[in-house]
């Protein structure tokens, strides 16, 4: 018998070759890689992230700097942030053809799978400088005013720890007579990006602030994706022992990127809008034997319209639209994840636009709680795959259900949040937030002192 | 089409031009430009409110009125507790430090006014500390308008209404000396004017005393009996009225008898608050009364001032030496009637009611009588 698993092995590693080089490119796009921009501060992630037409305190100096100039004396915020996320990729099962009930394959249709990350860090941190004004005494003629304030700030903005097993789902086009499968995969994905900057903001007039920011991204990518062959024959399990092939990408770097904000205040009424650019960090992809690619890690535009009344004295309401420009991911990383396939065309990321509303109500009791609730709404901005040609092959039309089925998983979602306020001192606040959605849970506690 | 670019482009820069720039005359000086253009203050309202209490603390008064002014006008509603930025929250209170500035100024109408509003909004109770600076100041800012008031009035020959507020200050401020000594000087201008030219209604200044309060009251020395009581009795009534406001402010003690006159429809003046009795109701027909002891114009004074039981010791004293007179009668009837609807002296009820039978007399007191509250005198004719 040993000469027939030997026959099993070699066409196994010839069915699986036919395919390998452009699986290896692949592979990363079959994992979907999604990550909110949430606003800083537990305050902010309690009433849903409309911030912007708020920006009341220190973490304003991301947020929306124009608001710094709300503040009467100096402040320091410290967040405390930690989340757990899942992503859902394509793990088994058997997308056409029957299933054989042999080794893996025994489960008809796809089967899909979370990969859960968390993390737990600093999340935030930001000193808001306010200037002194001229003490008034008995013989004062100025009225003393202040115009600016500055900010310097460190924010965790992005943080995605992805590792995932696929066992290689089963395929079969109905021109041919025996099924594919892709390769087992294994796959680890690490991007962070930690945004150091600092702010300004101006008092034009009472009433109308702008605020200005310049942004330095620090920028850490890391993703191994490995294929290996089944063990026990085509149908088996994955044999981590045999490794085809592996596929890197990764970038290292730093990207400056500027940021405007204007904030408006009539009475208990705010608007306020942010402008933040999307630094851009150059990336490299190595697949297999194949020379080294270069590419870029493009971060979306944002552009939030945010506004907030203080409807009564203890109740504030908020709310936000933010556009975010998706599409700028698409742009190289996706793309040259994709030159593999020659299906460039027909990868896809929508920009998508946030919509977001918080409420805050302020009791009178010890500590002066502020009772904090909101849900906004996050649309779909994952890769999404739709074929931009008729496939002609049984590889490409494989290949055209494969990605469609691993690139499905994708979703809009609604995220509730909550959260608490306590005034512990004059200068001493707490807050804690928490926001839930299907996918995702993000808690939040920060301090801002005064 | 260039033509029309050029004209576009004019029009653009002539309406881009800043308005002052328009109104400027060509010869006006550059340096007399700038000196007369004030920095545009950019304060957030609780920047200015902090910065208005500042000045209040260092007695900067025009920084404290400017700065007060601009918080009250961009701020929230006064109130305890309010949000300024953020989580931040303060005791906007600015009407209550306004008045406190405008007071030191000299802004006697403005400070009054600013701390009527303080009392209607009722942000200052007795348990907050700022209860007894605001009760104070607003003493004060009610004395100095009253005596700003009574300067004015004496300047214009209307003494009484000079002796009416001065009365009103001295009560307001027993321990302030200016009004008794003003009144003092009053009653010589009147007593001037009158040996100059007299008057048609008779009326001769009284000469203040320490144990009374003193309102504007006719010539009671003259033993007329043309007394212009109508006139008397309005304006001790409003006197009285405005001691009910205050009162109900919580500054000064309530007066049952004055619970009706409030239905006397008031006209708010530039200066000060007077009352359509005042301003319409000029010389009134004389109501025939007998003429007034010296016991009893003390005891008018008390009784048009809310003093009952001053009133009541004045008048009983008088009786019981047997100087009696229709007027003792009434007049202490009406005072032991209000004490008892104060609930002051239940029992004397009884008596007030045998001295308003001594008052009538078989005669009518139907001119004097609108002059009292309706409560008094239901209470004194429903008796056996």
């Amino acid at each position: 018998m040993t000469w027939l698993r030997g026959v099993v092995l070699a066409g196994t590693a010839l069915a699986i070759a036919t395919v390998a080089a452009p699986a290896l490119a692949q592979t990363s796009l079959q994992i979907p890689l999604q990550f909110d921009f949430l606003n800083s501060g537990a305050k902010s992630l309690a009433l849903a992230g409309s911030f912007v037409g708020l920006a009341d305190d220190a973490s304003a100096a991301f947020a929306n700097p124009a608001g710094l100039t709300q503040l009467a004396r100096t402040e320091v915020s410290m967040e405390l942030r930690g989340f757990r996320r899942e992503s859902t990729f394509l793990e088994r099962g058997r997308l056409s053809g029957g299933i054989t009930n042999q080794g893996v394959d025994t489960v008809a249709g796809p089967r899909f799978a979370n990969s859960a990350a968390s993390h737990l860090g600093p999340g935030f941190l930001s000193v808001v400088y306010v200037p002194g004004r001229a003490a008034i005494s008995a013989d004062s003629t100025e009225l003393p005013q202040r115009s600016w304030a500055l900010a310097a700030y460190r924010h965790e903005f992005v943080r995605v720890d992805q590792r995932f097993l696929s066992q290689g789902v089963f395929q079969r086009d109905p021109t041919e007579l025996t099924s594919r499968r892709d390769e087992p995969q294994e796959g680890v994905r690490q991007v962070s990006m930690t945004a150091y900057g600092v702010s300004a903001a101006w008092r034009l007039r009472s009433d109308l602030s702008v605020g200005a920011g310049v942004t330095l991204y620090e920028f850490d990518l890391e993703s191994v994706f490995r294929r290996f062959l089944p063990a026990d024959g085509f149908f088996g399990p994955p044999n981590f022992a045999m490794e085809t092939g592996r596929a890197t990408q990764s970038g290292h770097g730093v990207g400056l990127a500027p940021n405007v904000g204007v904030l408006w205040t009539r009475g208990p009424t705010r608007v306020g809008a942010l402008y933040r650019h999307g630094a851009s960090f150059d990336i490299t992809t190595v697949a297999g034997t194949e020379q080294a690619r270069s590419g870029q890690f493009r971060v979306p535009h944002r552009l939030a319209l945010g506004a907030s009344r203080q409807i009564r004295p203890s109740v504030l309401v908020a709310a936000e639209v933010t556009r975010i420009a998706y599409r700028r991911l698409r742009e190289s990383f996706v793309t040259d994840q994709a030159r593999f396939s020659g299906r460039e065309a027909s990868f896809t990321i929508d920009s998508g636009t946030e919509v977001h509303g918080g409420l805050q109500i302020a009791r009178p009791w010890r500590f002066r709680p502020r009772f904090r609730a909101g849900a906004w709404f996050d649309p779909d901005h994952s890769v999404r795959f739709t074929p931009s040609e008729m496939s002609e092959t049984p590889l490409d039309r494989l290949f055209d259900e494969r990605l469609a089925a691993a690139l499905s998983s994708g979703t809009r979602e609604v995220h509730g949040t909550a959260g608490v306020g306590l005034t512990l001192t004059p200068r001493l606040d707490l807050h804690a937030g928490i926001d839930i959605s299907s996918t995702g849970r993000v808690f939040s506690t920060s301090v801002i002192v005064k | 089409m260039l033509r029309r670019l050029l004209v576009g482009a004019c029009l653009l820069l002539t309406a881009g031009a800043p308005p002052t720039a328009l109104a400027q005359t060509p010869s006006a000086p550059t340096n007399l430009r700038n000196q007369q253009r004030q920095p545009s203050d950019n304060r957030s309202w609780y920047e200015a409110y902090a910065d208005g209490i500042k000045a209040v603390e260092v007695r900067n008064w025009a920084v404290a009125i400017t700065s007060l002014e601009l918080a009250r006008s961009r701020g929230p509603r006064p109130g305890r507790n309010v949000t300024t930025y953020g989580d931040n929250a303060t005791d906007f209170l600015p009407d209550f430090y306004l008045g406190r500035a405008y007071l030191a100024s000299g802004r006697y109408k403005e400070a009054d006014a600013a701390f009527k509003r303080v009392e209607q909004s009722k942000l200052i109770t007795p348990r907050n500390r700022e209860f007894a600076t605001l009760v104070e100041s607003g003493r004060q800012a009610s004395v100095e308008l009253l005596i700003a008031s009574a300067e004015s009035d004496t300047a214009a020959g209307r003494y009484g209404q000079a002796l009416k507020s001065l009365a009103e200050a001295r009560s307001l401020a027993p321990s302030d000396r200016r009004a008794e000594s003003m009144m003092t000087s009053v009653n010589e201008r009147m007593d001037t004017a009158k040996s100059a030219k007299p008057s048609p209604v008779q009326t001769t200044p009284i000469q203040p005393r320490a144990d009374q309060t003193a309102v504007n009251l006719p010539d009671l020395s003259k033993q007329t009996s043309e007394i212009d009581l109508k006139a008397v009795s309005a304006n001790a009534l409003d006197a009285r009225a405005d001691a009910k406001t205050n009162a109900t402010n919580g500054i000064v003690a309530n007066s049952p008898a004055v619970e009706k006159t409030t239905a006397r429809p008031r006209v708010r003046t530039s200066n000060t608050s007077v009352t359509a009795a005042q301003t319409t109701v000029a010389p009134q027909a004389p109501v025939q009364m007998p003429p007034f002891t010296g016991s009893e114009r003390a005891a008018l004074a008390n009784f048009f001032a809310g003093n009952y039981a001053q009133v009541a010791r004045l008048l009983e004293a008088q009786i019981n030496s047997g100087n009696e007179s229709r007027a003792a009668h009434f007049f202490l009837a009406c005072s032991l009637a209000a004490m008892a609807l104060r609930g002051e002296a239940l029992g004397s009820l009884e008596d007030a009611r045998t001295h308003y039978r001594d008052a009538e007399r078989g005669q009518s007191l139907g001119d004097v009588q609108p002059f009292i509250s309706p409560r008094v005198l239901a209470l004194l004719s429903t008796g056996p």
